[in-house]
């Protein structure tokens, strides 16, 4: 027999179903389902893990076998490792496991999808899709000591995307709304023509000339910054591997005073755990709190590595039948004091860019790179000509610096955030306004 | 493992549909991690997956699940989707059975999927790291796999596939300057360890002490990584089949016309002996051939997998690959492109290894601007000085179309074999 410090079963039950139309007829639809139970086991140097699909949790002779196969892979790990005791607190109990949506039959959300789709056929759109999809996932989460956890979580999402298209020239845009729990379909339909109409405008977009210069940040972008750039750089892998521009910094200034940050993965946003990967259920964490390094997200082991003081666990995230990684919930940058128009007077000159097309950062280099959907000009004040294909890079310690205002609303975005791994999260923030950015164009 | 009856699934699934097929994917694999330079942790796993797909009165509905003793509820889950979807125009039917050509799988039997073996190579990685002994490692990974995929249907097309995987990948860190390194072969001979290692700790050392550049034009020479995420993952969606059906494509109604520099050429070669693709036939039992898509700047073929040809009424160039639902997506298994040859870093550039969001470019127009990572000024075909910090910006349509070079050398990815790739007069931002 092998040595067995510690170990746990993390078992997910799931079953997706999804829907895509594409220029007004159902693509496809339909469902796939999976069971998946993932062995951890902490043995005398390191870690053992196995997978087994399927698997049924009520053969206890199964369990022992897998159990036992992770042990003898944990006997060639190398690398000691320990694990925070901490409370694994209550898990939540939010019902989301929206059984109506379930029951609705999947002819009448495909007859609302199109509905919503059809919206967005207006004059100069040539191609027109819309996705729907709601995954349910059931997951036990068991330990060697004895403690259990249960939870049902429900997640739906819809994208519509429209391209528009002028001679040579053709521009795209897209809208999503994803949720943890049911979401309407009727609720939405004017979605389709909301995006389309954008993608038209897009047509009359210039690209901007890059450089240095000052930026408005909506708070779409804004959430961005707030996941990738910080986010990732506060993650307790990352501080225990070395690898972070914000590693050792706790109790430093790293920005502007009004910059507070936090990740929560309580709040009924898309990036909702009742409990994490490891049993723990966590509340909202401050990373940065006023300008100052305040907290890291750790799991149990990296919060054993890096220091209890450094942090709180409760931020170990998984896809089913993977190993827990340290990620993000739902990220966001706490609202300020100015107003929307009090931050473009401020900006005079300089550019306001509106959504993401996504992003990616080098924690180790602090550097980042992300996209807006589109932008505008701000000249003397006040916004000017719309502009595309624009993007935002820099350093991630001088733009936190750089943050002079941030705006009174604050609003979330929903999306996956990929570390290997794929999971669901949300990140948002007020409109902030940075004194200098480094803004790329097609000009 | 469940033994899948496959004819039983055929059979029974012929009683409620015109056609039936099924695709099963039989794999085991291992990974080690390592950090702090040992193993820290050890994954194994054993998969099957099972895919359903039937068509009844030209409407196609699908199913998968990762438990093979359900695949009686796989079938009618599938049996409803397809109520659901609309029929597909001219609708040809799934693959009739051909005789196979010969050739072989990507599969070798050197890869074991044993811990031992991938201790090895991690063990080789370190040693190669350790020729920049002033970068500290951080992580690494070696993943093996074997696996065994089937593709069959009503129309006779009972084909298996054997595969094999060995992945590698390590980062590293020398005062606040990163590297990274990865590759992945279906044949253990392919992979040399010790350059993956030396490369990664090479990056990290070499990119340090970076200079701040002014904000203007530059040439540029985009590595093979660049060139792969960057240039050919935005060209690949460009002639996907089904984005040029759904008006998704800068190329839609091109298809004869000159879209790049005549000087340029790219297929899908799915034997590529260089690649690592050695596919037959693709997810739906289309037997492959060689794709000539661009030839001498001319637009000359789309990809198509079996539905999508059907509503473009014409034939499936086999570029069917299977997503997670069971649902076919289409993409290269091959690409190579062709272009003038020449020493790329021997005139004076900026070389890019790595870019920082490639996936955010502008799927329908080309437009990118995108961090760039490992960047140095280059002359003489050596690195004279590395960039602090910069940005590049363009259209990836008008890079094609414009005056580019390419390195003899290449580097195989899963879908491609790539070459460097020589720019002129690049907006770089500083």
């Amino acid at each position: 027999m092998e040595k067995i410090r510690y170990y746990d079963i993390r078992y997910v039950n799931g079953t997706t179903t999804s829907i895509q139309t594409e220029n007004g007829v159902i693509e496809n639809a339909g469902s796939s389902f999976f069971g998946k139970a993932f062995f951890r086991v902490l043995g005398e140097n390191g870690w053992g893990y196995y997978c087994a699909s399927p698997f049924d949790m009520d053969n206890k002779k199964a369990k022992e076998a897998c159990i036992q196969k992770a042990a003898v892979s944990s006997r060639l790990a190398g690398v000691h490792a320990e694990i925070a005791d901490v409370p694994f607190g209550t898990p939540r109990s939010w019902i989301c496991s929206a059984k109506e949506q379930a029951a609705a039959p999947l002819e009448e959300k495909a007859g609302q999808l199109l509905q919503l789709e059809a919206t967005a056929k207006i004059p100069e759109i040539c191609s027109t899709s819309a996705r729907y999809s709601e995954q349910y996932q059931d997951v036990i989460f068991e330990d060697c000591n004895g403690y259990s956890a249960k939870s049902s979580v429900c997640r739906t999402l819809f994208t519509v995307s429209a391209v528009a298209n002028r001679g040579s020239d053709m521009q795209m845009n897209y809208e999503q709304e994803a949720v943890v729990g049911p979401l309407s379909l009727t609720d939405y339909i004017p979605y389709g023509e909301k995006c389309a109409k954008r993608a038209v405008e897009l047509l009359d977009a210039s690209a901007v000339s890059g450089g240095r210069m000052s930026a408005v940040l909506d708070p779409a972008i804004a959430g961005v910054f707030a996941h990738e750039a910080v986010g990732h750089a506060s993650e307790g892998d990352a501080i225990r591997d070395g690898v972070s521009v914000l590693g050792g910094k706790i109790g430093q200034r790293v920005g502007s005073p009004l910059v507070t940050i936090i990740d929560d993965p309580s709040m009924h946003g898309y990036g909702y755990e009742p409990f994490d990967a490891e049993g723990v259920a966590a509340g909202p964490l401050e990373l940065i709190r006023h300008g100052i390094m305040n907290k890291y997200m750790h799991s149990r082991e990296t919060l054993a590595a890096v220091g209890s003081e450094t942090g709180e666990a409760g931020h170990a995230r998984a896809e089913p039948g993977l190993p827990p990684l340290v990620r993000m919930s739902n990220t966001y940058i706490k609202e300020g004091d100015a107003s929307y128009d009090e931050i473009i007077a401020e900006c005079r000159n300089g550019v306001l860019l509106i959504g993401s097309r996504g992003g990616q950062v080098d924690p180790g280099r602090g550097a980042f790179q992300f996209n807006a959907k589109y932008g505008y000009l701000i000249e003397n004040g006040e916004t000017t000509k719309m502009i595309r294909d624009v993007s935002l890079s820099g350093d991630i310690l001088s733009v936190l610096h750089n943050i002079t205002l941030c705006g009174k609303e604050r609003k979330m975005s929903s999306g996956m955030c990929g570390k290997g791994q794929s999971v669901p999260v949300s990140d948002g923030a007020p409109h902030v306004y940075l004194t200098e950015a480094i803004v790329g164009g097609g000009q | 493992m469940s033994e899948v009856d496959i004819e039983k699934i055929l059979s029974y699934g012929e009683k409620f549909a015109d056609e039936v097929e099924v695709f099963i994917l039989d794999y085991t694999d291992i990974s080690l991690e390592q950090r702090e330079m040992a193993v820290s942790s050890v994954f194994e796993h054993a998969g099957q997956s099972i895919y359903v797909r039937v068509v009844k009165d030209n409407h196609i509905g699908v199913s998968g699940t990762s438990d093979p003793s359900r695949w009686k509820d796989c079938l009618e889950v599938a049996i409803s989707s397809a109520k659901l979807s609309e029929p597909v125009t001219g609708w040809t039917g799934f693959p009739e059975k051909s005789a196979l050509p010969k050739g072989q799988d990507p599969f070798d039997a050197k890869i074991t999927v044993t811990p031992d073996l991938a201790a090895e190579y991690l063990e080789r990685m370190n040693a190669g790291a350790s020729a920049h002994p002033e970068a500290r490692v951080v992580t690494a990974e070696v993943s093996l796999l074997a696996g065994v995929s089937t593709v069959a249907n009503s129309n006779g097309v009972h084909y298996t596939r054997q595969m094999s995987d060995i992945s590698l990948g390590m980062d590293a860190i020398c005062d606040n300057s990163t590297g990274y390194d990865s590759d992945s072969s279906p044949f253990l001979e392919r992979i040399n360890p010790e350059k993956i290692g030396e490369q990664t700790s090479f990056w990290a050392t070499a990119s340090r002490n970076g200079v701040n550049v002014e904000t203007k034009k530059y040439d540029v020479v985009l590595s093979e990584h660049a060139v792969e995420s960057l240039i050919f993952g935005l060209f690949s969606d460009t002639v996907n089949g089904k984005n040029v059906l759904t008006g998704k494509s800068v190329y839609v109604g091109h298809l004869g016309e000159e879209v790049m520099s005549p000087s340029v050429s790219i297929s899908d070669v799915p034997m590529d002996k260089e690649g690592s693709a050695w596919k037959r036939f693709d997810t739906e039992g289309t037997l492959t051939s060689d794709v000539e898509i661009v030839k001498n700047g001319v637009l000359s073929s789309f990809l198509y997998d079996a539905k999508t040809a059907s509503q473009a009424k014409t034939i499936s160039t086999g570029n069917a690959h299977r997503s997670g639902n069971g649902a076919t997506y289409i993409d290269p298994h091959c690409m190579r492109i062709s272009a003038p040859v020449s020493d790329v870093l021997e005139k004076p550039c900026m070389y890019v290894r790595e870019v920082i969001g490639a996936h955010t470019a502008n799927p329908l127009t080309g437009e990118f601007s995108v961090e760039v990572a490992n960047a140095f000024f280059a002359e003489s075909g050596r690195f004279v000085q590395p960039v602090k910090k910069a940005m590049i910006s363009g259209n990836v349509f008008d890079i094609l179309r414009g005056d580019v070079s390419i390195s003899a050398e290449t580097k195989t990815f899963d879908n491609a074999v790539v070459p460097k790739m020589r720019i002129s007069g690049m907006q770089v931002i500083g």
